[in-house]
Protein backbone atom coordinates (compact mmCIF):
# COMPACT_ATOMS: atom_id res chain seq x y z
CA UNK A 1 0.00 0.00 0.00
CA UNK A 2 1.29 3.53 -0.66
CA UNK A 3 -0.40 6.09 1.57
CA UNK A 4 0.18 10.11 1.46
CA UNK A 5 0.56 11.63 4.69
CA UNK A 6 0.33 15.00 5.79
CA UNK A 7 1.27 16.69 9.66
CA UNK A 8 0.22 19.79 10.45
CA UNK A 9 1.07 22.43 13.21
CA UNK A 10 3.29 20.99 15.96
CA UNK A 11 3.41 17.55 14.83
CA UNK A 12 6.00 18.87 11.97
CA UNK A 13 8.51 19.32 15.00
CA UNK A 14 9.14 16.04 14.96
CA UNK A 15 8.36 14.88 11.67
CA UNK A 16 10.68 18.06 10.58
CA UNK A 17 8.31 17.43 7.19
CA UNK A 18 4.93 18.67 6.00
CA UNK A 19 4.30 15.95 3.26
CA UNK A 20 5.44 12.20 3.02
CA UNK A 21 4.46 9.06 1.11
CA UNK A 22 4.64 6.02 2.93
CA UNK A 23 5.11 2.57 1.78
CA UNK A 24 3.50 -0.09 4.76
CA UNK A 25 1.59 -2.74 4.89
CA UNK A 26 -2.37 -2.29 5.03
CA UNK A 27 -3.32 -0.67 7.78
CA UNK A 28 -6.40 0.39 10.12
CA UNK A 29 -5.90 3.89 11.57
CA UNK A 30 -4.94 2.33 14.88
CA UNK A 31 -2.08 1.01 12.90
CA UNK A 32 -1.11 3.76 11.35
CA UNK A 33 -0.90 5.42 14.96
CA UNK A 34 1.88 2.65 16.00
CA UNK A 35 3.48 2.64 12.59
CA UNK A 36 4.06 6.82 12.93
CA UNK A 37 5.20 6.31 16.61
CA UNK A 38 7.65 3.77 15.72
CA UNK A 39 8.65 6.01 12.92
CA UNK A 40 8.65 9.35 15.01
CA UNK A 41 9.22 8.13 18.73
CA UNK A 42 8.82 11.68 19.90
CA UNK A 43 5.06 11.47 18.78
CA UNK A 44 4.42 9.64 22.08
CA UNK A 45 4.14 13.00 23.82
CA UNK A 46 2.06 14.62 21.55
CA UNK A 47 -2.00 14.44 21.28
CA UNK A 48 -3.36 13.64 17.70
CA UNK A 49 -5.98 12.80 15.69
CA UNK A 50 -5.46 11.14 12.43
CA UNK A 51 -7.94 11.88 9.52
CA UNK A 52 -8.77 9.70 6.38
CA UNK A 53 -9.34 11.56 3.03
CA UNK A 54 -10.71 14.47 5.34
CA UNK A 55 -12.61 12.37 7.78
CA UNK A 56 -12.42 10.36 11.20
CA UNK A 57 -13.14 6.86 10.94
CA UNK A 58 -13.72 4.05 13.24
CA UNK A 59 -10.18 3.08 14.26
CA UNK A 60 -9.99 -0.67 12.83
CA UNK A 61 -11.62 -0.03 9.60
CA UNK A 62 -8.75 -0.68 7.05
CA UNK A 63 -7.79 2.59 4.95
CA UNK A 64 -7.88 2.08 1.22
CA UNK A 65 -4.25 2.15 -1.00
CA UNK A 66 -3.85 5.53 -2.39
CA UNK A 67 -5.68 7.37 1.03
CA UNK A 68 -4.94 10.70 1.46
CA UNK A 69 -3.85 10.85 5.92
CA UNK A 70 -3.57 13.41 7.73
CA UNK A 71 -2.17 12.90 11.29
CA UNK A 72 -3.80 16.57 13.28
CA UNK A 73 -3.13 18.22 16.50
CA UNK A 74 -5.43 19.80 18.73
CA UNK A 75 -7.56 22.60 16.95
CA UNK A 76 -6.53 26.19 17.56
CA UNK A 77 -9.35 28.06 15.29
CA UNK A 78 -10.96 31.10 16.62
CA UNK B 1 -35.76 31.86 2.86
CA UNK B 2 -33.56 29.01 3.63
CA UNK B 3 -30.66 29.15 1.04
CA UNK B 4 -29.10 26.13 0.61
CA UNK B 5 -27.23 24.14 -1.87
CA UNK B 6 -25.18 26.95 -2.73
CA UNK B 7 -21.53 26.79 -3.61
CA UNK B 8 -18.95 25.98 -1.29
CA UNK B 9 -17.84 29.67 0.42
CA UNK B 10 -14.24 30.88 0.74
CA UNK B 11 -13.52 31.33 4.54
CA UNK B 12 -9.95 31.91 4.80
CA UNK B 13 -8.56 35.20 4.70
CA UNK B 14 -4.77 36.16 4.60
CA UNK B 15 -4.20 38.08 7.75
CA UNK B 16 -6.08 39.46 9.80
CA UNK B 17 -9.86 40.54 9.59
CA UNK B 18 -10.23 44.30 8.42
CA UNK B 19 -12.79 46.61 10.52
CA UNK B 20 -13.85 47.95 7.39
CA UNK B 21 -14.71 44.19 6.05
CA UNK B 22 -16.58 43.74 8.71
CA UNK B 23 -18.68 47.55 8.62
CA UNK B 24 -18.38 46.29 4.66
CA UNK B 25 -20.20 43.10 5.33
CA UNK B 26 -23.05 44.94 7.74
CA UNK B 27 -23.74 47.57 5.31
CA UNK B 28 -24.67 45.17 2.15
CA UNK B 29 -27.11 43.48 4.64
CA UNK B 30 -29.18 46.76 4.46
CA UNK B 31 -31.20 45.82 1.30
CA UNK B 32 -32.07 43.01 2.75
CA UNK B 33 -35.06 44.30 4.01
CA UNK B 34 -36.75 40.25 5.76
CA UNK B 35 -33.46 40.59 8.35
CA UNK B 36 -34.55 41.86 11.75
CA UNK B 37 -31.64 40.71 13.69
CA UNK B 38 -27.95 40.51 13.09
CA UNK B 39 -25.09 39.18 15.77
CA UNK B 40 -21.73 39.13 15.21
CA UNK B 41 -18.99 37.64 16.88
CA UNK B 42 -15.42 38.61 16.09
CA UNK B 43 -12.40 36.22 17.76
CA UNK B 44 -9.48 38.72 18.39
CA UNK B 45 -5.74 37.54 19.35
CA UNK B 46 -4.99 38.21 22.79
CA UNK B 47 -1.48 38.95 24.23
CA UNK B 48 -1.28 36.61 26.80
CA UNK B 49 1.66 36.28 29.09
CA UNK B 50 3.04 33.14 29.53
CA UNK B 51 6.01 32.05 31.82
CA UNK B 52 6.94 35.86 31.58
CA UNK B 53 6.40 36.45 27.62
CA UNK B 54 4.06 37.85 25.87
CA UNK B 55 2.00 36.71 22.76
CA UNK B 56 3.10 38.97 20.19
CA UNK B 57 0.66 37.12 17.36
CA UNK B 58 -0.39 33.77 16.24
CA UNK B 59 0.67 32.06 12.54
CA UNK B 60 -2.49 30.38 11.67
CA UNK B 61 -2.25 27.28 9.70
CA UNK B 62 -4.93 24.74 8.83
CA UNK B 63 -5.68 21.53 6.61
CA UNK B 64 -7.54 23.47 4.57
CA UNK B 65 -9.32 21.40 2.50
CA UNK B 66 -10.60 19.27 5.81
CA UNK B 67 -11.20 23.24 7.25
CA UNK B 68 -13.69 24.53 3.60
CA UNK B 69 -15.27 21.01 3.87
CA UNK B 70 -16.12 21.66 7.81
CA UNK B 71 -17.04 24.68 7.13
CA UNK B 72 -19.30 23.81 4.71
CA UNK B 73 -20.51 21.23 6.98
CA UNK B 74 -21.15 23.45 10.11
CA UNK B 75 -22.97 26.07 7.56
CA UNK B 76 -25.65 23.20 6.46
CA UNK B 77 -26.24 22.40 10.00
CA UNK B 78 -26.74 26.24 11.10
CA UNK B 79 -29.58 26.61 8.49
CA UNK B 80 -30.93 23.18 9.36
CA UNK B 81 -31.44 24.17 13.02
CA UNK B 82 -31.84 27.76 12.86
CA UNK B 83 -34.39 30.16 11.11
CA UNK B 84 -31.91 32.17 9.14
CA UNK B 85 -31.74 34.43 6.66
CA UNK B 86 -28.19 34.59 5.78
CA UNK B 87 -24.58 33.89 7.49
CA UNK B 88 -21.06 34.09 7.14
CA UNK B 89 -17.96 33.03 8.27
CA UNK B 90 -14.16 34.27 7.71
CA UNK B 91 -10.91 32.99 10.04
CA UNK B 92 -7.79 34.79 9.42
CA UNK B 93 -4.61 32.81 8.11
CA UNK B 94 -0.74 33.37 8.25
CA UNK B 95 -0.06 35.93 11.10
CA UNK B 96 -2.68 37.69 13.20
CA UNK B 97 -1.18 40.32 15.86
CA UNK B 98 -2.06 40.67 19.29
CA UNK B 99 -5.69 43.31 19.21
CA UNK B 100 -6.70 42.05 16.04
CA UNK B 101 -9.09 39.84 14.96
CA UNK B 102 -9.18 36.45 13.02
CA UNK B 103 -12.34 35.26 13.37
CA UNK B 104 -15.85 36.99 12.26
CA UNK B 105 -19.36 35.14 12.04
CA UNK B 106 -21.96 36.66 11.00
CA UNK B 107 -25.77 35.41 11.37
CA UNK B 108 -28.70 37.22 10.19
CA UNK B 109 -32.49 36.12 11.30
CA UNK B 110 -35.90 37.81 11.34
CA UNK B 111 -35.42 37.63 15.13
CA UNK B 112 -33.06 38.04 17.51
CA UNK B 113 -33.28 34.66 19.31
CA UNK B 114 -32.18 32.68 15.93
CA UNK B 115 -29.36 34.90 15.11
CA UNK B 116 -28.10 35.17 18.78
CA UNK B 117 -28.22 30.96 18.90
CA UNK B 118 -26.87 30.37 16.02
CA UNK B 119 -24.04 32.55 15.89
CA UNK B 120 -23.05 31.11 19.23
CA UNK B 121 -23.59 26.98 17.80
CA UNK B 122 -21.39 28.09 14.61
CA UNK B 123 -18.69 29.59 16.98
CA UNK B 124 -18.78 26.35 19.29
CA UNK B 125 -18.59 23.97 16.23
CA UNK B 126 -16.05 26.16 14.05
CA UNK B 127 -13.64 25.79 17.38
CA UNK B 128 -14.39 21.99 17.92
CA UNK B 129 -14.40 20.65 14.27
CA UNK B 130 -12.13 22.67 12.12
CA UNK B 131 -8.77 21.71 11.86
CA UNK B 132 -7.24 25.22 12.28
CA UNK B 133 -3.70 25.23 14.25
CA UNK B 134 -2.35 28.82 15.66
CA UNK B 135 1.49 29.00 16.48
CA UNK B 136 1.87 31.45 19.26
CA UNK B 137 4.70 33.73 18.33
CA UNK B 138 6.52 35.29 21.32
CA UNK B 139 9.23 38.46 21.15
CA UNK B 140 12.18 36.51 21.58
CA UNK B 141 11.52 34.22 18.59
CA UNK B 142 10.13 31.44 20.49
CA UNK B 143 6.69 30.47 20.42
CA UNK B 144 4.23 27.54 21.39
CA UNK B 145 1.21 26.11 20.08
CA UNK B 146 -2.40 26.96 20.87
CA UNK B 147 -4.84 24.83 22.14
CA UNK B 148 -8.70 25.54 22.30
CA UNK B 149 -10.55 24.88 25.67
Amino acid sequence: MTYSIYYFGKITEHTNCNYERLNCELSTVKGMKEALLKKYPTLRNETFKIAVNKNFIDEEILIANDSEIAVLPPFAGG
Amino acid sequence: MIKKDKPKKKVFVEGPILPEKIANSIAHHQVKTNIGAHDIFLGQVRADEIDGKIVQAIDYSAYEDMAEEKFHEIREAAFDKFELTCLHIYHSKGIVKSGEICLFVFTSSKHRNMAMDACRFLVEEIKAKVPIFGKELFEDDSHQWKVNK
